[in-house]
């Protein structure tokens, strides 16, 4: 039994590293890598104008969320679940990056709030509508298998 | 589909059984899905690479230890 649980173990982490080298490997051979972080960026600057902050540095923004995205993943490989890895990829950053603070490392409402410079209550409404939002897809989900 | 029969199934497609390719295809299909979302769109090209890539995987594994 010990054994069939090595392999299962083994073989799903062996399938999941190599589908990930491959996927990002279709991206830069398709050039979709860049598409897929400007588009953030662009995102990301209209939010900036819109309100109406000075400081707009596309670049650390980049980066930051690269290695977010990277932080990320490593969350989703604790997951063996595929249909909610699924769910909490199509998450919105911010809630990606709540679910991430809360949930992964523990932290306080409080603290996160800090962290990002929002406020207690906004950090509560978008937690709570992340949740709801994968309550409500698991439960489409079921319904479907 | 329990882990247990994941590792007969891997069995049986490594001598050849196209049936259980396939099972072990659906198993990890949501994984594949997962991957193939691209800019919020689905990617069927890339989808298919990662099917191709999978079911190599599956000739190459070797169980260690």
């Amino acid at each position: 039994m010990d054994n069939n649980i090595k392999f299962v173990k083994q073989f799903k982490r062996y399938i999941k590293m190599s589908i990930r080298g491959e996927y990002y490997n279709y991206l830069k051979r398709t050039s979709k890598y860049d598409e897929l972080y400007l588009e953030e960026a662009s995102n990301w600057a209209e939010m900036c104008v819109t309100k109406l902050e000075d400081d707009i540095d596309i670049v650390n923004f980049r980066r930051k969320n690269l290695t977010f995205e990277k932080l990320f993943d490593s969350l989703l490989d604790k997951i063996e679940d595929y249909n909610l890895i699924l769910i909490l990829k199509n998450l919105t950053i911010s809630e990606k990056q709540i679910i991430y603070y809360v949930y992964e490392l523990n932290w306080k409402e409080k603290d996160v709030a800090e962290y990002f410079n929002i406020s207690i209550q906004a950090v509560n409404k978008i937690k709570n509508n992340a949740l709801k939002k994968i309550r409500k897809e698991i439960k489409i989900k079921e319904i479907i298998i | 589909m329990k882990d247990k029969s994941l590792e007969n199934l891997y069995k049986k497609a490594r001598t050849g059984d196209k049936q259980a390719l396939e099972k072990i295809i659906e198993y990890f299909n949501p994984l594949l899905c997962n991957y193939s979302i691209i800019n919020d769109k689905f990617d069927e090209d890339c989808y298919q690479q990662l099917c191709v890539r999978l079911i190599l995987c599956i000739k190459n594994f070797k169980v260690k230890g």
